[in-house]
């Protein structure tokens, strides 16, 4: 947070709500390739893509290549810095929400 | 994120299971045992559960994982998950190991039909499953495990009390389970192809 600022900053990068899905898979999981986030997040192919690569240059998520079966599969992880930055977004979600009226 | 992940990981982890492939895998090995007890072939109902166990996993990557994606659980779920598994492999080992017992107790001991013991043994490999099944239903969060072991302890019990052989049980709950599953994989198989078509 900035100095003198009172409202809590948030990271558009986490609170985007489609990335936030993902971001929610992932922080629940451990690893997951494009296809497991497809099925699960609902969002469509391109736009899934989209958000994987902003967050992976963001550095929120890294993505690993193998081959399994001779296939290509790229899977992701959050990284250390996207775990403390879903930790910072949870910290002032909770502040923001916490002064709202019911 | 603790306070939300392990609500959604275990919903996840439930839908993991959803494809049919583990109940098929397990109704063949109940199928196949109960088949190796009725025609008292006990080579086969030994071989086929453990050439099962390590197919499972090819046969996920072929058939579920390019439809379903790829996933790995959290560290401590995998954990929990291995220890369930060798807990519910041991009763299966345990369960067919009983059997055996029973039928070379029986041939020696060549004793009367009412005794009570001889009346119980030849339940007790589908109750003991059973409780696998209940292990399973814990484990994997998948509510249908759960009818699966009342199933076979229900069956079990009728075996005991109608003095059927070991092999009827394994046989009915075989083919229940290898057809709930096979209904799973085809609703998984549908759904995968729409949603290939929709996305």
């Amino acid at each position: 947070m900035a100095e003198g600022q009172i409202v809590p900053e948030i990271d558009v990068l986490v609170h985007e709500p489609a990335r936030l899905r993902v971001l929610v898979l992932l922080a629940a999981l451990g690893r997951a390739d494009f296809m497991y986030l497809l099925r699960q997040s609902g969002m469509s192919k391109g736009n899934l893509s989209v958000q994987m690569t902003r967050l992976e240059e963001g550095g929120i998520v890294s993505a690993e290549k193998s081959l399994v079966d001779g296939r290509p599969r790229t899977t992701f992880a959050l990284t250390s810095a996207g775990c403390k930055a879903l930790g910072q977004y949870k910290r002032a979600m909770g502040e923001i929400l916490a002064v709202l009226p019911d | 994120m603790s306070e939300i992940s392990p609500q959604i990981e275990t919903r996840l982890f439930r839908a993991f299971w959803d494809d049919g492939l583990l109940d098929i895998f397990c109704g063949v090995a109940l199928l196949a045992i109960g088949i190796g007890w009725g025609l008292h072939q006990v080579l086969l109902a030994s071989v086929v559960p453990p050439i099962l166990v390590p197919l499972w996993g090819p046969f996920r990557r072929k058939l579920v994982d390019p439809r379903a994606g790829y996933v790995e659980f959290s560290q401590a779920r995998q954990e929990r998950t291995r220890m369930g598994l060798k807990v519910t492999f041991a009763l299966c080992v345990g369960a067919f190991l009983l059997g055996i017992g029973m039928f070379l107790y029986l041939r020696a001991t060549n004793i009367e039909e009412g005794y009570w013991v001889a009346r119980l043994i030849p339940g007790l490999p589908a109750i003991l499953l059973g409780v696998g099944a209940l292990i399973a239903a814990q484990l994997t969060g998948a509510r249908r495990f759960g009818a699966y072991a009342v199933l076979m302890v229900f069956l079990g019990a009728v075996t005991i009390v109608l003095q059927l052989g070991p092999a009827m049980p394994m046989l009915a709950s075989g083919i229940a389970v290898t057809l709930a599953g096979a209904v799973l994989m085809m609703r998984f198989l549908r759904a995968s192809a729409e949603f290939e078509e929709g996305a």
